[in-house]
């Protein structure tokens, strides 16, 4: 149970931080929010000269780190500094899915690109019908001659609508939500019969609503064993969510210090708002919070590292306990800050929104109880 | 709540139906029940109809143009307006000035300003909050300097909502000696909002709207017949109302009619197993809002009785507005649950149309996340959470204030 960074990890944390403090400027990526595409090529290749998108991957593949640890400490820094760059959609989710179905000679072929960020990816599990639930699956892939055809819709496709490459999952058997049946494809995203529906986020992020109507892939589009993808996609996620809940833990640090010192220095009645009793232990509320968050979060990332990668209950325990905390912290962030809070000009509402989103994605708070619960129950019939 | 109506309160409710039916804009009706923004001359329009009817007015005395309805009466025309989807008045006008003008107002200030007030003839926005001022209005510093039959009006209102649309503005200004330090120096002042010195600055709100204002007042010449009432005591006049208008600031028939909505939304909701109302744990949340908002329909309905029967409702109201926005609050954190991943695309008005008509988006949460942050100020707006707490501690439970600070 060790949750110490190596020297090696520090160092990359300074580097990280270093970054985002001197060089990743609010207004820029307010502009780059504004844009049409959303995204600034110019940013993401300084992010790859950095070595940023080798950490989520081994050695062995040719990364740089690959533990949850990792990615943890890349992901804590990027939600301090609000870094709207797809990473989480494509090294992170895409590039787990990869490495967990692919064969070595294609991981050769598809990771050196996700690497240096030539190529970005997007992956499309979930869809409108099926809510968070990643076996439901009524996209479907039937088999043609030398291929499969591709029918049915994707939804809220993070980086959906600038990637070079997509990774969807359809269904080559079995009912809409059984466990079997479900294989994944690699798609370009000119191919005919795909429509693209690119749209922002709440948060400025990009997604898009991926739509499917008899897109003819050739057989090596399929990835992984067909009809048997299922764990994969379900770890890669998992993983994704872990991800996003260090992401979390930086952007509550952040908001936390940010409220503190305005109740230090918010003069009202003739006296900082700090000095109120009431308001202080709004905020020692707000750190216990954080701390058990965080705490849920490090227990996931340790479990996951000491279990090749595994750990859905720990990390639906760190999902949900996070999820918990983020709501509360940006409430009372904005609550905090009277009403300055709610304009757009403090960031104050710019890190509510990115907690906001964090919060609906990979399963809300109950979908995380509720799989918490059923995965403690498995245990116990198992008589682990 | 269910309340048994007597056979005349039965007509009555008939008739609020009827006119609806028959009065609001059906693209009006629309903007509310989706969420949608409506524009000033939408308000304006649906103020005028209900000036026509007689109904603009619901709590002014008969005497000046109000309904003289009973709390019942009130009760249904709220939860009427709800279920049609009509907006809510503009409150600047009609329930937050023209009080304090019917109150404290001399006859020639009544006789000029209520008829247009009641007709919706003219906007007005509340000038009190200021960049160093906002929970503690007693340090206001916007100055109003008599300089013979005017007085020179310098400083800086901030938070103002809809001053971009506004005619008029009223406001707290210090005009006492400098040395008086706390509200005994404060005067409600009406200042048209084209008077020369005046500038605005939008303020954007985290949904993206255009609501508020900073407004600045640069040596602006306001005649002193535009005082409402004495010199130093524009703050007990405000406050006294205070009372009355923050019983209206619960919204219960607005949280009624969308905790209905939901239902229908959750049970709309797919879950890969069931829909949304299978999950006990989302269920239950629901259940303990609707016991809350229940509670809050029935305190609220005491306080109406208070007021009908001539009783001030007192600072006891304040629980009505703590209430009242936990619970809204609470409703739209429950609509994002149930949006779950739809939650987030963020789509203008006329590309969610279009994504709506071709089948892209659902166009049921499109507002949804808007809705969520547009209301995060309801607990700071017309007294925060924690100033409503305050007023209860001092004025209900006779706490000593001096002693609030956690380091005396």
């Amino acid at each position: 149970m060790n949750a110490t960074l190596s020297q090696k990890q520090l160092e990359m944390k300074r580097s990280i931080a270093e970054f985002i403090d001197s060089e990743y400027d609010q207004t820029e990526r307010r502009k780059i929010i504004a844009s049409a595409d959303g995204f600034n090529s110019a940013h993401w290749h300084r992010m790859s000269e950095l070595g940023w998108f080798k950490i989520p991957f081994n050695v062995s593949d040719g990364g740089s780190g690959g533990s949850a640890l990792d990615i943890m400490i890349l992901m804590q820094e990027l939600g301090k500094g609000l870094v709207i760059e797809p990473i989480l959609a494509s090294q992170i989710l895409s590039g787990r899915l990869i490495t967990e179905t692919c064969s070595e000679p294609t991981k050769d072929h598809l990771l050196p690109q996700i690497m240096s960020g030539e190529l970005t990816y997007a992956s499309g599990l979930y869809e409108p019908l099926g809510r968070y639930d990643l076996s439901y699956v009524s996209t479907r892939a039937d088999p043609r001659r030398t291929g499969f055809s591709l029918t049915g819709r994707k939804c809220v496709v993070l980086n959906g609508g600038n990637a070079d490459k997509l990774l969807i999952s359809a269904r080559t058997g079995g009912a809409e939500n059984s466990k079997g049946g479900i294989s994944l494809f690699l798609l370009d995203p000119g191919i005919e019969g795909l429509n693209i529906h690119k749209y922002k986020n709440i948060d400025g992020h990009c997604a898009a609503e991926v739509i499917l109507d008899g897109v003819f892939v050739e057989r090596r589009a399929n990835i992984g064993e067909l009809g048997e993808v299922l764990p994969n996609v379900q770890a890669a996620v998992d993983s994704a969510t872990l991800a996003l809940c260090a992401e979390a833990i930086g952007a509550m640090g952040e908001l936390n210090k940010r409220t503190l010192e305005h109740l230090k220095t918010r003069m009202q009645f003739g006296v900082p708002l700090g000095s109120f009793q009431s308001l202080q232990h709004r905020m020692a509320d707000m750190l216990i919070d954080y701390e058990q968050a965080k705490s849920a979060m490090l227990y996931a990332v340790v479990m996951s590292d000491e279990n090749n990668g595994i750990a859905p209950k720990e990390i639906s325990a760190a999902k949900y306990r996070v999820g918990v905390a983020a709501r509360k912290i940006a409430q009372e962030a904005i609550q905090l800050h009277g009403a300055s809070g709610v304009t757009d000009e403090l960031i104050i509402s710019h890190y509510f929104k990115r907690l906001t989103t964090i919060e609906a994605q990979f399963g809300n708070n109950d979908f995380h109880l509720n799989r918490f619960i059923e995965l403690s129950r498995d245990e116990e019939d198992s008589g682990l | 709540m269910k309340i048994n109506l007597t056979v005349e309160e039965r007509a009555f409710e008939s008739g609020v139906r009827e006119f609806l039916d028959n009065k609001l804009p059906a693209d009006i009706k629309d903007k509310i029940l989706q969420g949608s923004s409506l524009q000033k001359d939408d308000h304006i329009l649906w103020q005028r109809l209900l000036y026509e009817q007689g109904w603009a007015a619901i709590d002014w005395p008969y005497e000046y143009g109000g309904t003289g309805w009973s709390a019942i009466q009130k009760h249904i025309w709220a939860e009427q307006s709800a279920i049609y989807g009509a907006p809510e008045i503009i409150p600047f006008g009609l329930d937050l000035v023209a009080p304090v003008i019917y109150t404290y107002g001399n006859q020639a200030q009544k006789d000029r300003f209520l008829p247009d007030i009641l007709a919706s003839n003219v906007w007005w926005c509340q000038g009190y909050s200021e960049p160093e001022a906002g929970s503690d209005l007693a340090s206001l510093t916007t100055t109003a300097v008599a300089d013979g039959s005017h007085y020179v009006v310098s400083g800086v209102k901030t938070w103002i909502t809809y001053a971009q649309h506004a005619d008029w503005m009223f406001c707290l200004v210090r005009t006492g000696p400098a040395e008086i330090k706390n509200n005994d120096a404060l005067s409600f002042l009406l200042i048209k909002m084209d008077s020369p010195g005046i500038s605005l600055t939008p303020i954007i709100s985290m949904d993206g709207a255009h609501e508020m204002n900073q407004v600045r007042l640069e040596n602006v010449r306001v005649p002193i017949e535009n005082r409402i009432g004495d010199e130093g005591k524009g703050w007990t006049y405000s406050k006294t109302l205070l009372n009355h208008e923050r019983a209206k600031l619960a919204h219960v028939a607005i949280s009624k009619n969308r905790l209905q909505e939901l239902k229908k939304a959750a049970r709309d909701t797919l879950t890969g197993r069931g829909n949304l109302m299978d999950d006990p744990r989302f269920v239950a949340k629901l259940a303990r809002t609707e016991i809350e908002l229940t509670s809050l329909e029935f305190t609220e309905f005491r306080t109406l009785t208070a007021v009908s029967n001539d009783i001030d409702p007192g600072p006891e109201s304040s629980i009505l507005k703590i209430v009242g926005t936990g619970v809204s609050q609470a409703i739209d954190e429950l609509f994002v649950e149930v949006a779950g991943l739809y939650a987030l695309p963020y789509i203008d008005q006329e590309s969610a149309e279009k994504y709506a008509e071709n089948q892209i988006i659902p166009k049921q949460t499109i507002n949804t996340a808007r809705l969520y942050f547009n209301n995060r100020k309801a607990s700071l707006f017309g007294g925060s959470s924690e100033i409503q707490k305050n007023i209860i501690c001092k004025n209900v439970l006779g706490f000593d204030q001096s002693v609030k600070r956690g380091d005396a």
